[in-house]
């Protein structure tokens, strides 16, 4: 599905060390990095047309060509206070939704000029992640007091739920078929929601299937793999594990020795591997079956606390 | 110039300017003091100390100019105001130049602030742009989800929907073959190919640092074919990098460059942990001549220590032993020797291998370390992160933390025998009686330090004055061998000197005391191994030709 001519694979990696590093996923090999002055990023995406890599960090957006050779960035996103926490964008590229500390989740219109898709959603705490359903008309913007909040965008209606009184939501995913919404939280529980999107009005229905201990540790983020079978959850105890959507069993642990805090992790197009990010300035490649390291990627001079990654499914 | 009217501007304006202009920092202490106590004294009286003769004063701008005392705050202090690279500028310059940087690259930067959409939201006119999108429903087949991260296509493109259901097709076809990522296709590819051995030190590759310092190298290859020899390799590095790493990215670089011959057909078997040491770099000239007036550079060296930027790499180079014998002596317990494979070993773990050997139990508390042999070595313990390579020395003693080699030194007679070896250089003279061929043998002091051999008379009355041996001094590059060459049964043994006078190698022949004589010959034989003059070279080579001369007579006589 790709482009505009680039590499298919794209793999960013930031954090504390104000660098992006651009990798070959597949060999492990930094083939460009640009700087991120005056902040650390705190979440990466990269646009659909796999054009741009976006960058959150404090109070800036910053887009990055990703076919140039260029150090800096090209487009600066501001006039936002505090810390940006989450970014991400609606599949056409119409528009970015972003969230921070400034208590609020935000939608800005990616066209020149136009500023028709501007929205902001005001919440009562900083916002730790924000979550795109899969149709691409729900936001779940999950927050520091524990509350995940639905906001369907065309109705503009919202519902909130607290799975969990004062435990933090650090991160939420909802599988690619949209049946399916996990919330993690800084106790190291894992909560399971069945959704239903019939629904004409409103965000989807959502119904409380499971919750479980998922890690002894502050969960940092959950992600459904690309075919729904799979969901990963990283940790402060060093791990990421990966557990079975079907029964919750556990799957594989992803544990290595030098391992510190797992922040990010994204699943290769099918879902065979998956990359995260740690503290301990490195990135890993591992095979979700085997749990064995495929590929270390490493140059971060800091803790390495998001990244972004896009693969290809071929036939 | 500028007139100033405001004395709290002033004040501030004064301090702020010593603060951020103090290295030492001791006058931001006073000058916070000063300012806490002019706040108490603003407090006090509603007067400020500076201003108690206001009304005499020509300053009446106070209350004109409020944003003056707006200034007051300290002005931010950077910490890398002080510390430029070369000669250190006014703030005020690094500044502008800081300013003159950023608005640089911000030119090429396009800025979007915030705005918040102009109307309230309403679901009439803008509902369309926030359209839910149908997704494929799950229904039974888990694997339909598939397509639901990839093929977002949009239900207008035409051309897209259709390939949609081109691969559903094929998709029912091979299923249940399971799909492959493009990322899976490359690992499986690489792993087909094998991967560059040298991959790890890709990260000090300073084409993709983006932002580090950085060092441009040229390297010249002299295992490249003899046209390309002169031609350097360019590499750019992080100025960090060791010279050992820097050998890595080499490595790395040419075999990525796909340049031949290969690395592997160049050192043989390839395993990137211990085959750096197959390769040694050396300073060049600028037409790639190894200058060879400098050892190696020392693996463990960053090269941003060394000030030119033009590199020889040489590939097994015999300047590096591949193995060495080390020894470490346990105090009191004799010592132990080990082939050791490369010098890049560190010392940690050859630590552990002596103890490993000798099953020291290590308690709780009990450290051990490595001492280089030699006296002033003594209570200097090594760092034992460090290669062996760095050290100088194959002789290391095993000493326990808070104890010394010194105090069973004694003891071991194999440690006094090093001692001794060791001590080899220094002056000692020893009564021995030398033999002459026709008269009778007269009692000399022989006198044997590093640089001489001295053979002095011992004056004992009564002997013929012309008998008397004339003192002599023989400078130890001239001698060239001393042995035994008889012991007696009377517990004497007689010895040898052999010595270069002018072309020919002549003798002197003593007698003492057999534990003496044995004595004398290890000192003299120490010195000749530590010196290896020329002298003693001729002469070990004359002596094997003879023997060789022998051997070759005795067969053809057979």
């Amino acid at each position: 599905m790709a482009n505009g001519g680039g590499d298919p694979v794209i793999l960013a990696t930031a954090g504390y060390d104000h660098r992006i590093r651009f990798w070959q996923a597949h060999s492990g090999i930094c083939h460009r990095t640009v700087q991120h002055p005056d902040s650390q990023v705190n979440a990466l995406d990269i646009t659909p047309d796999k054009q741009l890599v976006a960058a959150a960090g404090y109070q800036h957006i910053r887009m990055y060509d990703i076919n140039s050779s260029s150090p800096n960035a090209i487009i600066n996103y501001e006039g936002v206070q505090k810390n940006i926490t989450a970014v991400g964008f609606h599949e056409d590229g119409k528009w970015m939704f972003t969230g921070g500390e400034d208590h609020t989740a935000k939608i800005w219109d990616l066209r020149s000029r136009s500023l028709q898709c501007q929205r902001i959603f005001q919440v009562k705490a900083p916002v730790n992640c924000v979550t795109l359903h899969p149709n691409q008309g729900e936001l779940y913007v999950g927050d520091q007091s524990g509350s995940i909040h639905c906001w369907d965008l065309k109705t503009d209606v919202n519902e909130h739920l607290i799975p969990e009184p004062d435990a933090a939501i650090t991160s939420v995913s909802i599988d690619p078929m949209g049946t399916l919404m996990a919330a993690v939280n800084n106790k190291g529980n894992c909560y399971l929601w069945t959704m239903n999107a019939n629904r004409a009005h409103g965000p989807s229905n959502l119904h409380p299937k499971k919750k479980f201990q998922a890690h002894n540790k502050y969960i940092l983020k959950c992600l459904f793999s690309p075919d729904s079978t799979l969901l990963a959850t990283t940790s402060a105890d060093g791990t990421c594990r990966i557990w079975r959507t079907a029964d919750q069993s556990l799957c594989t642990v992803l544990k290595d020795k030098s391992q510190r805090w797992v922040w990010d992790c994204a699943f290769s197009g099918d879902s065979q591997y998956i990359i995260t990010a740690s503290s301990d300035n490195n990135a890993r490649l591992w095979s979700v079956n085997t749990g064995e390291v495929k590929r270390e990627y490493s140059g971060h001079e800091k803790a390495v606390v998001c990244l972004a990654f896009r693969d290809e499914v071929v036939a | 110039m500028a007139m100033m009217d405001n004395v709290d501007f002033l004040i501030s304006h004064i301090r702020n300017s010593f603060v951020t202009s103090d290295d030492t920092s001791m006058s931001e202490w006073v000058i916070t003091e000063c300012r806490i106590q002019d706040e108490s004294d603003l407090r006090k009286d509603g007067n400020h100390r500076y201003n108690r003769n206001n009304h005499s004063s020509r300053s009446d701008s106070n209350s004109d100019c409020p944003s003056d005392t707006e200034l007051k705050g300290s002005m931010d202090i950077h910490p890398d105001m002080d510390f430029g690279a070369h000669r250190r500028r006014s703030n005020t310059a690094q500044r502008l130049e800081r300013l003159k940087k950023e608005k640089r690259t911000q030119s090429k930067i396009k800025t979007i602030a915030w705005k918040d959409g102009s109307e309230q939201y309403k679901v009439e006119e803008k509902g369309h742009l926030f359209e839910k999108k149908e997704l494929p429903m799950a229904l039974d087949e888990p694997d339909s989800s598939l397509l639901s991260e990839d093929v977002a296509a949009d239900e207008n493109d035409q051309p897209e929907a259709e390939k949609k259901t081109d691969e559903d097709k094929g998709k029912e076809k091979k299923s249940p073959s399971v799909p492959r990522s493009t990322l899976s296709q490359q690992l499986l590819e690489i792993e087909a190919h094998g991967s560059n051995p040298f991959f790890k030190y890709a990260k000090f590759d300073g084409r993709t640092a983006g932002g580090l310092a950085t060092r441009k190298l040229d390297i010249f290859l002299t295992f490249a074919s003899p046209e390309q020899r002169a031609y350097p390799m360019s590499i750019i590095v992080t100025a960090t990098a060791k010279a050992q790493e820097v050998v890595g990215l080499v490595c790395w670089q040419y075999t990525q460059e796909g340049r031949k011959p290969e690395i592997k057909s160049v050192v043989g078997h390839i395993d990137p942990n211990s085959d750096l040491n197959k390769f040694s770099l050396h300073m060049a000239e600028d037409d790639g001549e190894i200058d060879t007036d400098f050892p190696p550079i020392i693996p463990t060296d960053p090269v941003s220590k060394y000030g030119f930027t033009k590199f020889a790499l040489v590939a097994n180079a015999p300047v590096q032993p591949k193995s060495a014998l080390v020894t470490i002596y346990v105090p009191n317990r004799g010592y132990n020797t080990f082939q050791v494979e490369s010098m890049t070993v560190t010392m940690r773990e050859l630590m552990e291998k002596v103890i490993k050997r000798r099953k020291i139990k290590i308690r709780p508390g009990l450290n051990y370390t490595l001492e280089k042999a030699g006296k002033s070595e003594v209570g200097k313990p090594i760092d034992l992160d460090s290669m062996l390579g760095s050290m100088n020395c194959l002789d290391f003693y095993l000493i326990r933390e808070n104890s010394s080699r010194g105090d069973v030194e004694s003891n071991g007679e194999e440690d006094q025998k090093i001692a001794e070896s060791l001590m080899s250089h220094q002056y000692k003279s020893f009564i021995v009686s030398m033999v002459h061929k026709v008269r009778t043998n007269t009692e000399v002091q022989l006198g044997i330090s590093g640089d001489k051999i001295e053979i002095d008379p011992v004056s004992i009355k009564g002997t013929a004055r012309l008998f008397r041996q004339k003192a002599v001094t023989y400078d130890a590059d001239c001698v060239a061998a001393c042995d035994i060459t008889e012991t007696k049964a009377n517990g004497r043994s007689m010895f040898r000197m052999t010595y270069l006078n002018g072309h020919d190698y002549k003798h002197h022949h003593f007698e003492a005391e057999q534990s003496v004589a044995n004595e004398i010959v290890e000192k003299v034989n120490n010195i000749l191994e530590l010196k290896f003059s020329p002298v003693r070279k001729e002469f070990v080579y004359s002596q094997e030709k003879k023997a060789l001369r022998k051997r070759d007579s005795i067969k053809i006589s057979h």
